[in-house]
């Protein structure tokens, strides 16, 4: 089926990301509703940003980790503190590594960034709205099998935002065997 | 009820002449064609507003039921609006559901977020998915995760990024665009 004015990529990319105005976003579901060629190309998108919604991001809230413990997955945690090397090892049977990176002073936290990168090496992931826990001093990381692709030396660094400004980054030395 | 299976497709009717033919009844043929046009779309239209596939299924079936007993019972006016009408019903039905999800489950955190996080094997396949992303630089992949994950605005998002709003729109756009080509591309036989 062919359509006269299809929807553009970036438009329907928009949409999924719940970053149009709700005007612009019922124009687009009318189109959809009517329109069997750009509700294809809408599910192409939906999958992708459905699967990215599904997945398992690698900073963690507490309660995410709980809903994880409930959904049954076999979870192993561990306690690191900053600048403390530690190891973390992914034994078989285990789903996921939460690591529990500790020590931090988050009473005045209004955002926490954490960077992922191999040590003294590249950036591998940025988190910079990460989940907090304030009363713990705590931030979660999912430790996740597929991370075996990435190098094993890996730093942790964790930037606490307060209302006066960023402090400087506090890194947690955790290399990985699994 | 007639949509329980799929057929192929009726002669290639307009949605409203299916509609009207529905509308006249004895029209089983035409009630199952219209619901296989119809049921992807509201199922999109579930998982945008429910973000969940099994309340997206579940909304999907409602629609259909309302929508064909609305026509067998000759409530709608004009059956060439038949996409307007199903839209409309999406809308009502899922702002119920989203009411009855919100009284239902109003103190527990950790069962709001179970859904959000558990792997459903019924989607993408995952494993292509991170394979995909490895491809991304570590920005796109940043932009991804706090547009689809965090809910995070373009305008949030370069805050954070040191960029503008179009900036963030471009990395996104285009990051989903090469995904999509991975994705399609492990898919391949």
């Amino acid at each position: 089926m062919s359509c006269t004015s299809p929807l553009t990529w970036q438009e329907l990319v928009d949409y999924w990301a719940g970053d149009l105005p709700t005007p612009d976003a019922e124009r687009i579901e009318e189109h959809v509703f009517s329109c069997a060629s750009c509700a294809e190309a809408s599910e192409r998108v939906s999958e992708i940003a459905m699967a990215i919604r599904g997945a398992i991001p690698a900073v963690i809230s507490a309660a995410e980790v709980e809903g994880l413990r409930r959904a049954g997955l076999a979870l192993e945690e561990g306690e690191f503190r900053p600048g403390v090397r530690q190891e973390a090892v992914f034994r078989p049977g285990v789903d996921l590594l939460i690591h529990h990176l500790g020590g931090l002073d988050l009473a005045g936290a209004e955002r926490v960034h954490v960077t992922v990168r191999v040590e003294d090496g590249p950036v591998l992931h940025e988190e910079p709205f990460a989940p907090f826990a304030r009363d713990k001093g705590e931030v979660l990381i999912a430790c996740q099998r597929h991370f075996a692709s990435m190098p094993p030396n890996v730093a942790f660094e964790v930037r606490v935002h307060e209302p006066t400004g960023a402090r400087e980054p506090v890194t947690f030395l955790v290399p990985h065997t699994f | 009820m007639a949509c329980a299976s799929w057929y192929a497709l009726e002669a290639m009717e307009s949605d409203g002449e299916l509609a009207r033919r529905v509308a006249e009844g004895g029209a089983a043929k035409a009630e199952q064609e219209l619901c296989r046009r119809f049921a992807p779309r509201i199922r999109l239209y579930g998982l945008k507003h429910l973000r969940d596939e099994e309340r997206a299924r579940d909304l999907v079936q409602s629609v259909l039921v309302a929508v064909l007993e609305a026509l067998r019972a000759g409530r709608l006016e004009d059956p060439e609006r038949i996409d307007r009408f199903v839209l409309g019903t999406a809308r009502n039905l899922a702002l119920h559901a989203h009411r009855e999800r919100v009284r239902a489950t109003p103190t527990d955190p950790a069962d709001l977020d179970v859904a959000g996080v558990a792997p459903d094997p019924a989607r993408l396949d995952v494993g292509s998915l991170f394979k995909c992303m490895e491809g991304l630089d570590v920005r796109a992949r940043t932009v991804l995760q706090l547009s689809f994950y965090r809910d995070k605005s373009a305008e949030e998002i370069a805050g954070v990024l040191a960029t503008t709003a179009g900036n963030v729109r471009v990395v996104r756009h285009r990051a989903m665009t090469q995904l999509r080509t991975c994705l399609d591309a492990r898919r391949a036989p």
